[in-house]
């Protein structure tokens, strides 16, 4: 006998009909004692994460977009200007702090629209929820980073990691001085002069590129000491602000 | 449950906003008087743990708030005297933006965000941008969002300010349906918000603790001090200068005061018993702020 | 839905989708504890405990892709502690549906005779039995299961088939 017929043979055996009224009652029932129990239901980080995406302020996303169009459409129109090479590292150095510049509204945001003292008494206070910000942002400028890099070193003679670093190094020094200024000045004021400041940094970087000389004489390897500086710079900064939140007292930054 | 504020204080330079402050709570609805600068708000900011005191310490059963961190948050709700929110909040992303930073589920979170809407009557509103809303609306989705994780704690600063009569009324009923095995203050100045529903008045002035106890036992404290009379009404003027009268009625050509006062203060006057709105004036004689 | 976003809403608070998630897994159930017992009340009883155990357990429940594996283990824990109280006795309660003619005779004989082999078999061959053959489950999620390895499952299958064949075979109504 094959295990088919067995399957056949076995399928005779139907199973009586239940009342529908049985089931509900079940239901019913089970519903009630679930409604006795608590919700223990803790969201993960990933949840949490992704569920603070759509506060992110919609410019910012426009900002960043509109952004990375204008720096695409420099890079590539560079490519028929007669010295290219300087006209490439021109815009990534200019472009880098201005990228960098973007997070400064949403992480000064709390405190401009006065809704820092809400967000403190949450069980995710201020503190996660700037963390959280910087992580989606951080992420986001990364994502810009990588296209620009990966555009440049295809189309122009650069080497990826020279282009990583010339971007990166800039734009981790203006992301301190940002977080710095943002420390240490209170008030709607705060994101003004981060505002003035970037620009600023903006055209000296640029300037600084026209002479693309520097960067090529500058070896790879001071580079690199110039990126690890700047990034321990950078996480200093960031270890420092999320802390400065935690203290009522240095919140202050909006008095009413 | 209990909340212990142990000999609290907060030192702005050489001012004083918080004087060693301490007072117990048990569960129950606490109203706060005091008038302006008596330092309500920075003591419920210190209760909520977003200002650092100069000394002492806020326990939760027992144990420092500081401590417990995210687990006293999680049981508090706060709404500040002065709020706001991102110009492109509607009333319901408000609502669900609080509710995800309060760790709700997000399907929790709609349940209770569209329930306390309802409650706080913004239900038709929930879709218009909070710019649009006059200051009482903004106000009550301030309380919804203050009650969006079911606190233990509730720390309510001047909630009622902005309201309408008929929304205060609503607001009132609110808490005292809320208040059950919770521990709710409220400051305000407006005595009537927490005449019928406090289980307990706290008095605050100058960042001290000067009173606290139940309506009747407040006010005993300032009995054989308010007094009744009617005058005629060219003497009136006299008597509000030199004293502080707590409430004034016109009688034919005669005025009938009430006055607040140590000594009896003018012929025929009697005595009355006190009632909190006379508590407070006898307290802060610059009247409160109508 | 899926199982996997029905059972997080419902940790999340959805009671109306445990009612989704019951009725979807509800004939599943009540038909195991049926032939279980051969006893329809009892199987109503034992399926709704089941779904109140699974009420009591599904904030902790940790979601690995087979739902299915761990409410039918319920149900045989529940129908094991159902025996341990009660004996190892089979309660006939009643005929399978009443026939009228003569085609219906056979099927409910044939449908009897299957029921008779089924209970025949030793429990934990039968258990083996019916969850692959009503239930359509592999052997590794009923190794799983019956918290036994997966060669184990497989010898019960194929002793508690064979016993089967023979049993059905003596019969002549196929
Ligand atoms: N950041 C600060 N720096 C300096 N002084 C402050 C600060 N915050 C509050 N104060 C002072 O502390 C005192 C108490 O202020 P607080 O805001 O707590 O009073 P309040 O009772 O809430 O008043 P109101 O009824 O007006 O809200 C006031 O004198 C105020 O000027
Ligand atoms: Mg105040």
């Amino acid at each position: 006998m094959k295990d088919k017929k067995v399957k056949n043979t076995l399928e005779k055996y139907r199973v009586p009909q239940i009342p529908n009224s049985l089931i509900d009652n079940t239901v019913g029932l089970a519903k009630r004692a679930f409604e006795r129990t608590g919700i223990k239901y803790e969201m993960s980080f990933r949840e949490i994460l992704v569920g603070q995406i759509k506060y992110i302020s919609p410019s910012l996303w426009v900002i960043q977009a509109a952004l990375l169009f204008i720096i695409l459409v420099f890079l590539l129109v560079s490519n028929s200007t007669h010295n290219a090479y300087q006209s490439v590292i021109t815009t990534i150095s200019v472009a880098s702090p201005i990228i960098a510049l973007v997070v400064i509204p949403e992480l000064a945001k709390s405190f401009n629209h006065h809704v820092w003292e809400m967000e403190s008494t949450c069980k995710f206070d201020l503190q996660k929820l700037l963390a959280i910000r910087l992580i989606i942002i951080g992420a986001l400028d990364m994502f810009v980073i990588t296209i620009m890099v990966v555009i440049t070193s295809t189309f122009y003679e650069l080497s990826f990691i020279n282009i990583s670093l010339y971007i990166l190094v800039p734009f981790n020094m203006a992301s301190s001085i940002y977080l710095y200024i943002l420390r240490r000045i209170r008030g709607k004021a705060a994101t003004i002069i981060c505002l003035t400041v970037g620009i600023f940094m903006a055209l000296g970087v640029g300037l600084l590129a026209v002479y693309s000389e520097l960067y090529t004489l500058i070896s790879t390897f001071i580079w690199m000491t110039m990126f690890i500086f700047s990034t321990v710079v950078l996480v200093y900064e960031l270890i420092h602000m999320l802390k400065s939140l935690q203290e009522g007292e240095k919140l202050e930054w909006n008095l009413p | 449950m209990e909340l212990t504020i142990d000999k609290l204080s907060k030192h702005y330079g050489d001012s004083i906003a918080v004087d060693t402050f301490s007072i117990v709570l048990q569960p129950g609805i606490y109203g706060l008087l005091g008038a302006n600068g008596s330092g309500k708000t920075t003591l419920m900011r210190m209760i909520c743990d977003i200002l650092k005191s100069t000394s002492g310490e806020v326990k939760y059963n027992n144990t420092n708030i500081k401590k417990l961190g995210e687990d006293y948050r999680d049981i508090l709700g706060y709404l500040p005297q002065h709020f706001g929110y991102y110009p492109d909040f509607k009333a319901y992303d408000f609502l669900m933006y609080f509710a995800s930073l309060k760790g709700l589920p997000h399907f929790k979170a709609k349940e209770k965000s569209l329930e306390l809407l309802e409650i706080v009557n913004l239900t038709e509103v929930k879709n218009k941008k909070i710019k649009s809303f006059s200051g009482g609306m903004k106000q009550r989705l301030g309380i919804a969002q203050a009650m969006l994780n079911d606190p233990k704690i509730l720390i309510l600063d001047e909630p009622t300010a902005g309201l309408d009569p008929k929304e205060r009324v609503r607001f009132r009923n609110l808490i005292s349906t809320f208040g059950k095995d919770r521990i709710i203050i409220l400051s305000t100045h407006i005595v009537s918000d927490v005449e019928y529903i406090a289980d307990e008045i706290i008095v605050m002035k100058s960042g001290q603790l000067l009173n606290k106890g139940n309506v009747t036992q407040i006010t005993k404290s300032i009995e054989g001090f308010v007094w009744e009379c009617t005058v005629p009404s060219k003497e009136v003027k006299y008597l509000n200068e030199t004293y502080t009268v707590s409430n004034l009625k016109n009688v034919g050509d005669q005025v009938s005061l009430r006055i607040i006062a140590d000594k009896k203060p003018c012929e025929g006057a009697v005595n009355t018993p006190p009632n909190l709105e006379d508590l407070y004036l006898y307290y802060f004689e610059e009247g409160p702020a109508l | 839905m899926g199982d996997k976003k029905l059972i997080k809403q419902i940790q999340q608070g959805n009671s109306d989708l445990l009612d989704v998630l019951i009725r979807k897994y509800y004939k599943d159930i009540y038909s195991f504890c049926f032939r279980k017992t051969v006893n329809s009340n009892i199987a109503a009883d034992l399926t709704q405990e089941v779904f109140l155990k699974l009420v009591h357990y599904i904030h902790s429940y940790v979601h690995d892709g087979k739902f299915k594996n761990y409410l039918f283990t319920i149900a045989r824990n529940v129908c094991i502690d159902y025996y341990r109280k009660n004996g190892d006795v089979i309660q006939f309660s009643e005929g399978l549906d009443a026939p009228a003619n003569d085609e219906n005779l056979t099927k409910v004989e044939q449908s009897e005779i299957v029921m008779q082999a089924l209970n025949d078999l030793p429990d934990i061959q039968k258990d083996v039995v019916l969850l692959r053959f009503y239930h359509d489950m592999k052997v590794r999620d009923i190794a799983e299961i019956t918290q036994t390895s997966l060669s184990t499952t497989k010898s019960r299958l194929k002793q508690g088939l064979d016993k089967l064949k023979k049993i059905i075979s003596e019969e002549d109504v196929f």
